[in-house]
């Protein structure tokens, strides 16, 4: 019996797909994980109403976004602003010019999924419905076509329309219902014309006016001014967002804060270089500014318009491109980003040698050398690991070879990151001393190796070089939630406080984990949300130190329990009787947590929590 | 033919093992599985020259867009089985299926149907040998329990 599922695997093969969804390749991907069309049903459509032009914002973007040739007058300081449909001029549904052009390539093709793309008023209510949450509330929208081709959407929710109203605030039910009326200001930022997809510049709410226009150039470390005009009974947040939230091989970051102390105030732009905070974002990177309200918490550090069904009572949004003058590679180097995620700076007029080999074991890296040919990729004659000769170096040569390799010995997962920046002589690798030397550095949850060697002439500028390099090794930091290569983040530890369990998302697969953050280490288990179905809820209890599962489908046997580690309750109902799946949790490179979330462990060291 | 891949015959051999990991992988959400696998071909088809290996980059993008589309479904508040529109009936099988969770699954049909190694399974799942195995064994495990518990009820 035990092997009977064996067999019932076969049941599988009776089903399959067709043809036609090779014949839906071949014209192309069709997808940017853009949000469907919406659903119009719930969409009054009004007659024309005026509404005044209240942003001041709206108007320098109309100024900033006009022809030359139309400006009048005599000539005024101006901010340094790109042009629509460059990088950072763009805020919805993509901010990349890359992104842009995929998808007006894929409504020139008539793709499907794209078509809505190429009406104002479908990408208003999309919008709409996705970023300001309103979807399921009745609203009107007047689209104003100006003269320079750009269209004003101005959305107004109808009266009894109100975002849900939380305990907290159900007495201010009119100031939820504050505002009310949003202006988006929308424009074809790749083509003009019939054929040309529409994206929304800039959103704006009377409640918040920016300082900024859309595609401002920012120095980082910059600010922007805000004001606010909204009941003292609203929650208030403001940040920025730096670099494509949903390209998760670039640069993202997002800061804010949940309150504005006064009325007005100014939102930092910033984020941290990529040297030392594994930013990846370059010289110059897409960003916005924002400011909303909403009925219910919001996250000050998150994308506002990831669309993550918050809604909000008003919302001011304005694409903006920031500088990063710091990320710059010193005079005579060059950066090297290697697609696992970490990066060197290495001298201009070495040579650079990829490494991606595939036997027995996959091994991926470069090799860095002052010397041509540098180190040769490993092959038959020369198998894995990398193995540098040290009879086979030309004198004056200093190389250095940095690997991962997948496939071997299964790691530590239990292991924290390397704290960089390391140094050939704190690895145990004094190349003044030696001529050849290996070491080991984790990163992101990887293991990398770090191999030199050197010739018997090589000049001490060279070696110089060789420590240099390896002291600039540094990894992208993944951002709350995402996940790469087997491992995901948790973020900072202070999100989980000590001798607590705290709940976190992790998708994966995963989904609703336990940070479990005891005296001597951390772990996470998998609450399994799937065994107890639709409308479970979850909380920590202080005293007993226990997860409690309140479980709706199962009304009648309780609230299920585990401890801290996992064990579960005997009163639990059966199917609620076997420990959950513990995960590792280890402290990355840059002090925020990574859960493991590709295997877990079969128990919960006691140790980690006397 | 398409430039340095015969993405035909690539259909042809490995695309139906592609879609029923994908099919199992997502619970037995034919929609998700024709999606992904069409994006997944697309993509590789668009970028035909600078794709190495055809196949894994076909398994690991494929089970990445139905992730994001289970998730997606997740936080819209989807039913678990919404989707389910296959004409032919839920076998014990994917009921069953549908109880572990999708690493799992994959893992469990590439391995004991797909017939692949374990160290193949883990590069298509962008995983570790060690981690699928985990996940072969707690799969294993529940699904023979689930199966049998099925069994019994009936009986």
């Amino acid at each position: 019996m035990t092997d009977r599922w064996k067999d019932a695997l076969r049941d599988l093969d009776d089903v399959g797909p067709d043809e036609s969804i090779y014949r839906r390749a071949a014209q192309g991907p069709t997808r940017s994980d853009l949000p469907p069309p919406p659903n119009r049903s719930s969409r009054i459509v009004a007659g024309v109403t005026a509404f005044a032009v209240f942003a001041a914002a709206a108007v320098f973007a109309w100024e900033a976004f006009r022809p030359e040739a139309h400006r009048e007058g005599p000539p005024i300081q101006r901010p340094d602003v790109v042009s629509l449909g460059e990088e950072g001029s763009i805020l919805w549904p993509a901010r990349s010019t890359d992104a842009l052009a995929e998808l007006q390539a894929n409504a020139d093709a008539d793709r499907g999924g794209t078509r809505w793309l190429l009406d104002p008023s479908e990408v208003t209510d999309a919008f709409v419905g996705r970023v300001l949450g309103w979807g399921a509330m009745r609203y009107e929208v007047d689209l104003e076509h100006r003269e320079d081709a750009q269209v004003v959407a101005h959305v107004t929710r109808a009266p009894e329309s109100c975002p849900p109203i939380p305990p907290a605030l159900r007495d201010a039910d009119a100031a939820a219902c504050y505002a009310g009326n949003e202006e988006i200001l929308l424009a074809q930022p790749v083509s003009q014309g019939d054929g040309g997809i529409w994206a929304v510049v800039s959103v704006t709410s009377p409640a918040f006016a920016l300082g900024v226009v859309p595609g401002q150039v920012i120095t980082n470390g910059g600010s922007v001014d805000v004001s606010a005009q909204v009941p003292d009974e609203l929650p208030v947040v403001v940040g920025s967002v730096i670099g494509d939230w949903y390209a998760p091989e670039n640069c993202s970051g997002a800061s804010g804060t949940a309150r504005l102390t006064s009325a007005d105030g100014r939102i930092r732009v910033a984020i941290g270089s990529d040297r030392d905070f594994g930013t990846h974002c370059g010289e110059r990177a897409p960003a916005f500014v924002w400011v909303a309200s909403s009925t219910w918490r919001m996250r000050a550090g998150a994308d506002p318009i990831v669309g993550d069904s918050t809604a909000y009572v008003a919302v001011t949004a304005v694409p903006i491109v920031v500088t990063i003058p710091e990320n710059a590679p010193a005079q005579g180097l060059e950066a090297f980003i290697d697609p696992l995620g970490w990066r060197v700076d290495y001298p201009s007029d070495w040579t650079v040698t990829p490494i991606a080999t595939q036997d027995r074991v996959t091994i991926t890296g470069a090799a860095f050398s002052n010397v041509t040919p540098g180190v040769a990729s490993p092959n038959a004659a020369t198998p894995s690991p990398i193995g540098l000769d040290p009879d086979n170096v030309p004198p004056d040569a200093v190389e250095v070879v940095i690997t991962h390799l997948e496939g071997g010995p299964m790691p530590d997962l239990t292991t924290d990151d390397t704290r960089f920046p390391v140094s050939l002589e704190g690895l145990g690798c004094p190349l003044d001393n030696l001529l050849l030397c290996g070491a080991s550095v984790r990163g992101g949850g990887l293991d990398f190796s770090i191999e030199v060697r050197r010739g018997a002439n090589a000049s001490a500028e060279d070696i110089a070089a060789a420590e240099a390099l390896v002291a600039s090794m540094r990894f992208r930091s993944l951002r709350l939630g995402e996940q790469a290569h087997g491992w995901a983040s948790l973020g900072r530890p202070a999100l989980y406080p000590k001798g607590e369990g705290t709940p976190a998302w992790v998708g994966g697969g995963l989904g609703v984990v336990y940070v479990m953050r005891g005296p001597k280490g951390t772990n996470a288990l998998d609450l399994d949300p799937d065994t107890c179905g639709e409308g479970q809820n979850q909380t920590w209890d202080p005293a007993t130190l226990e997860i409690w599962i309140q479980c709706p489908e199962y009304l009648g046997t309780g609230d299920m329990r585990y401890d801290r580690f996992g064990q579960p309750d005997p009163t639990n109902a059966p199917k609620f009787r076997a420990p959950l799946e513990a995960h590792p949790v280890i402290t990355a490179w840059d002090g925020s947590l990574l859960i493991y979330v590709d295997g877990s462990m079969d128990g919960l060291p006691e140790s980690y929590w006397p | 033919m398409s430039g340095r891949h015969d993405f035909d015959a690539i259909w042809r051999d490995t695309g139906p093992m592609i879609w029923r990991a994908v099919y199992a992988y997502a619970g037995g959400r034919r929609d998700v599985a024709d999606d992904a696998v069409a994006e997944a071909f697309a993509r590789a088809i668009a970028h035909r020259d600078t794709v190495r290996e055809p196949v894994g980059y076909l398994f690991r993008v494929a089970f990445r867009i139905a992730s994001a589309d289970l998730q997606q479904a997740k936080r819209q508040g989807e039913p678990a089985d919404r989707g389910i529109t296959d004409p032919e009936p839920a076998t014990d099988l994917m009921t069953a299926l549908r109880r572990l969770t999708p690493a799992q699954r994959a893992a469990v049909y590439l391995h004991y149907r797909a017939d692949l190694p374990v160290r193949e399974v883990a590069s298509i799942m962008g995983s570790s040998s060690a981690a699928v195995k985990v996940h072969l064994m707690r799969g294993r495990r529940r699904l023979a329990e689930l199966l049998a518990d099925h069994e019994e009820v009936e009986a």
